[in-house]
């Protein structure tokens, strides 16, 4: 029943829609920030045609033929909107939802988004990299849809060297630069005692890693003190991001990790482990989880998006597309302490 | 290009090594390659005589993949157009390019404050009257505004950075952190004091990040700082409307010049929670008919 603001407003609420193809939420993304910069349609693709001049000299007007790799062309109104809305160059839905019926098929749909695109928007509006960022782990978790059941096709609990657990979970942290500090290292172990009893021991519960509707993960956002979203760090910084998720469904969780979805490279992404353990946690039972981060040295706006997963891959949540997330900003070199406030009087 | 489209050649043959093109096709088949591919097309493949689009050579390798080829192997398969190059570094030059671009067409411009337009969209006309008695409220000056942003960014007389004691505290009265619904609108108050011994000409605060996202706030990513002579008080007004997720965020503006150079160390930080208590933001339910 619409409520009386509706009715007054002469059309009914929409319904949130359920995407389920990850680039929908890039695309959105992209829409998002060129709404930002102007209610004109004509004016914003102006904007952004200036910004693919900058970034790339040698392009024309006209599309790329089709079969070909896309490259930097201008764009217009007619491109730009049928990308952001996920109608062009459509990719095929997830293989998960291949054989099963979805009542509505626009739920499926999703545009291919070419790199160069990403660049531009990011540039022509301002985004200080968050798209360029974004790109990369869509792009992956895209990579993950593309098979039975949204998996990861690398960095498994299998992947994990029995006896080398502290190593394999340190690496993306220690490879990005400089010595871990203490209280990094402190629960980088801690962890590595979490994850060695599940290698050793197989978990026996396989026949339930299936997703269910009955089945859901809530967050109160409690822990968002220490770590707000949009948080000012200096590039090569530590920090713990910390969340508390709720078992809010009826499927207690067993065997559960927590997938890093599509780590770039190390200068030019928040670097953690590929994986970390998420405790069993029966039905109205919360659960901690703390994941060590590292900022890359290079300014701009960054954000890492975590998984729930089962040891094979397999996502928990298919249809939420981004999982827990945080964003954080390493602030331009020219700027003196941009993480210090004002005093205040 | 045709560099690539070579060395994505080369290594789809060298994957292969001496599998016969039927024994690699099967292959492919057995290990979920979607679509229909024969020995004949194949070769015409590795002789570069016919093309395949990005998604085909993705599903190459993943299908290869999936059969027990390491990443490393196939990933020359992989097109250019999912590898991303970092944007050029963020320069004083860099953003005065982008947001002079923006504010040419400024009364165009949704960034800024053109509530109407963004009410009627987003919230419907009922609140629209509610968002210009904030503004009346506050007593704020859109024009005024509109123009000085203009102004400053479109000034191309070189700044002289003045010489001596530049700081700045904020007021304890400044409202700057609000606790509000997702999407609600808001408006934040800087009131800035001029602590040092030189005056403020011609000043802007610049958003550090970017100026929306799902989970950050929409802002002006540039707001003018009226001219305040030391000793004196201005006050800015942030209008903005709140990120789409139930969580905290921070936006944080820094003081630059006309020419997007700064001005002054530290920054103006504000939050805006969108967490309501006790309410789950909870993971969206498998859709109907495919659990």
């Amino acid at each position: 029943m619409p409520s009386a603001r509706d009715l007054l407003r002469g059309r009914p609420r929409k319904e949130l829609p359920l995407h389920l193809v990850v680039n929908r939420e890039l695309t959105a993304a992209m829409r998002q920030l060129r709404v930002a910069a102007g209610d004109d349609t004509a004016h914003t693709i102006e904007l952004l045609n200036m910004a693919i001049t900058d970034l790339y000299p040698q392009a024309r007007p006209g599309r790329t033929e089709y079969g070909r790799t896309s490259e930097p062309h201008l764009v217009d109104k007619r491109y730009v909107l049928a990308l952001e809305r996920g109608h062009h160059s459509q990719l095929p839905p997830p293989r998960w939802l291949a054989n099963r019926a979805v009542g509505d098929k626009t739920l499926t749909y999703g545009s291919r988004v070419p790199a160069w695109l990403a660049r531009a928007y990011d540039h022509a509006f301002g985004a200080d990299g968050y798209l360029v960022d974004m790109f990369v782990w869509a792009t992956a978790a895209l990579a993950d849809h593309d098979h039975d059941l949204p998996r990861l096709t690398r960095n498994l609990p299998e992947h994990i060297p029995v006896g080398q657990e502290y190593e394999y979970l340190a690496e993306p942290l220690v490879s990005a630069g400089d010595e871990l500090e203490p209280h990094i290292h402190a629960l980088l172990l801690e962890e590595a005692e979490r994850v060695r009893p599940r290698l050793t021991t197989p978990p026996v519960e396989a026949r339930d890693w299936e997703p269910s509707a009955e089945d859901a993960s809530g967050n109160l956002g409690e822990a968002e003190e220490e770590m707000p979203e949009g948080i000012v760090l200096a590039g090569g910084s530590q920090f713990v991001a910390h969340w508390v998720i709720h078992n809010i469904g009826r499927v207690p969780w067993r065997d559960r990790w927590l997938f890093r979805v599509g780590q770039g490279p190390a200068e030019a992404s928040l670097a953690s482990p590929h994986l970390i353990t998420i405790p069993d946690t029966d039905p109205g039972g919360s659960a901690e989880l703390r994941l060590p981060i590292r900022a890359p040295r290079r300014p701009g706006t960054y954000r890492a998006c975590v998984k729930m997963g089962w040891p094979n891959g397999v996502y928990c949540f298919p249809s939420t597309l981004l999982g827990l997330i945080v964003t954080v900003i390493v602030p331009p070199d020219d700027l003196t302490s941009p993480a210090v406030d004002w005093p205040v009087r | 290009m045709s560099d690539r489209m070579d060395r994505a050649r080369d290594a789809l043959r060298r994957v292969r090594g001496d599998l016969s093109l039927q024994a690699f096709v099967d292959l492919l088949h057995e290990h979920g390659y979607p679509g229909k591919l024969s020995r004949q097309r194949l070769g015409r493949i590795e002789q570069g005589t016919a093309r395949l689009t990005p998604a085909t050579w993705n599903a190459i390798a993943d299908a290869l993949v999936r059969a027990g080829y390491a990443t490393e192997e196939v990933v020359e398969l992989r097109p250019d157009e999912f590898i991303i190059e970092p944007l050029p570094p963020v320069t004083p030059q860099v953003r005065r390019q982008q947001w002079t671009r923006v504010v040419n067409q400024i009364s165009r411009t949704r960034w800024w404050l053109n509530p109407t337009a963004l009410l009627d969209r987003v919230v419907g006309r009922g609140w629209r009257h509610n968002y210009g008695k904030l503004f009346d409220e506050h007593g704020i000056n859109r024009e005024k505004y509109r123009e000085q942003t203009k102004q400053r960014l479109l000034d191309t007389t070189e700044v002289t950075v003045p010489q001596g004691n530049d700081a700045i505290q904020v007021d304890s009265t400044s409202i700057l952190d609000v606790h509000v619904d997702k999407v609600a609108l808001f408006v934040l108050t800087a009131r800035l004091h001029n602590a040092g011994d030189v005056p403020w000409r011609n000043r802007l605060l610049y958003r550090l990040g970017p100026p929306v996202s799902s989970s950050l706030p929409f802002t002006p990513a540039v707001l003018p700082v009226p001219d305040t002579p030391p000793g004196g008080e201005c006050e800015v007004f942030i209008p903005g409307r709140a990120q789409w997720f139930p969580n905290l965020a921070t936006v944080s503006y820094v003081m630059v010049f006309g020419d997007c150079t700064p001005c002054l160390p530290g920054r103006l930080r504000c939050s805006v929670d969108t967490r309501a208590t006790g309410e789950f933001d909870r993971t969206l339910p498998l859709p109907p008919k495919i659990d």
